[in-house]
């Protein structure tokens, strides 16, 4: 590159962070972030979406999106319906041994919903809002497993 | 601990960023932040250079660091986290697009700074002239406001990496970040040539 250029792209540079800087929040709110990483839970990868697999065919009127996560030997499934603005999460946890424990809801924003798994290991969230999350199950055991994070 | 330069541009810190990552995905806080000082303008800029709007830019940032977090004990390069951030945040960014069914939205992306507040004189001639800049990068064809808002949010070293994962053949990029800074040029110098250094 000559030198003309990088001191054209210097330029540019501070420019940019004038006209367009990252808000403060958006900064604060990256390094906050840090307090979500969940070093002693495994990683429940996402195995089937509905979205994936239906898109352009889902009709109008119908907008429920069911998710499948699974982690060795346990999986989550999650039913996200939608209402306005509003989702909802009914889902059940479906473990070798009873699923018997707690689930958070968790999300990007930092706010996080608490609820108690049911005989059956099904659990509901309503009223929220649309955006990331992601589902946190804690097994009786002990055991802890998160969802990848996923959209509302 | 990162440093930032006079442009803005997070220099190299003395600590690699394969031992950045390790050390964050050990749990320690000041590992992470070293890590989001040193890339959170490139992920903003690749929000913007998607034309998202400030709420979807933003989300678009933290979803990558979520992303980011939840594998940070999987990154296979360390060394050439610049290229997973912006592919991770690219792919981001096309989900935000598609979902809202919408291709552009919100000009503020290219918005010139705010002219009214006061400045001292040095300071307000060079954000004048910055702001001039930014006017006439504005008029730049999409591909290259796209390709250059990347280039400025990152170290040289990091072009090639961030250039693949902004989807541009790898023989491509040297040219056409050399015609688009050409064009950037032509259009500064047809209105008084900003390229030159201020004065003092």
């Amino acid at each position: 590159m000559t030198p003309d250029d990088e001191q054209l792209l210097r330029e540019l540079s501070v420019a940019a962070r004038q006209a367009d800087p990252i808000p403060d929040q958006v900064q604060i709110l990256g390094r906050a972030s840090f307090g979500l990483s969940r070093l002693d839970a495994e990683l429940a990868q996402l195995t089937s979406d509905s979205d994936e697999l239906l898109t352009g065919v889902r009709s109008a009127g119908t907008d429920v999106r069911l998710l499948t996560f699974e982690a060795e030997g346990l999986v989550i499934e999650a039913q996200v319906s939608a209402a306005g603005a509003r989702r909802s999460v009914l889902g059940q946890v479906i473990d070798v041994d009873i699923a018997a424990g707690t689930v958070s809801l968790e999300t990007a924003y930092l706010s996080r919903s608490d609820a108690t798994l049911d005989d059956v290991g099904a659990f509901r969230f309503e009223g929220l809002a649309a955006g990331t999350v992601r589902l946190v199950v804690t097994l009786l055991s002990g055991r802890s497993v998160a969802t990848r994070w996923f959209r509302l | 601990m990162t440093v930032i330069s006079r442009y803005g541009v997070s220099v190299r810190s003395s600590e690699g960023l394969t031992t950045l990552v390790a050390r964050a995905a050990s749990g320690e806080q000041d590992a992470w932040d070293a890590l989001v000082d040193r890339f959170e303008n490139l992920l903003w800029s690749v929000g913007r250079a998607h034309r998202l709007n400030t709420a979807d830019a933003a989300d678009v940032v933290q979803t990558t660091w979520l992303r980011l977090l939840e594998n940070l004990g999987r990154i296979e390069d360390p060394e050439r986290l610049a290229g997973w951030l912006v592919t991770t945040g690219r792919r981001e960014c096309l989900r935000t697009l598609r979902r809202a069914g919408r291709e552009v939205l919100d000009d503020t992306a290219l918005d010139v700074v705010d002219e009214t507040a006061p400045a001292p004189d040095a300071a307000l001639l060079e954000r004048e002239r910055d702001a001039a800049l930014w006017g006439f990068f504005a008029q730049l064809p999409e591909r290259c406001q796209r390709l250059l808002r990347i280039l400025v949010a990152v170290e040289s070293t990091a072009y090639a990496e961030v250039s693949v994962a902004m989807g541009m053949p790898v023989g491509a990029i040297g040219p056409t970040r050399m015609r688009c800074l050409h064009k950037l040029r032509m259009l500064a110098s047809g209105a008084g040539d900003l390229t030159e250094g201020s004065p003092g």
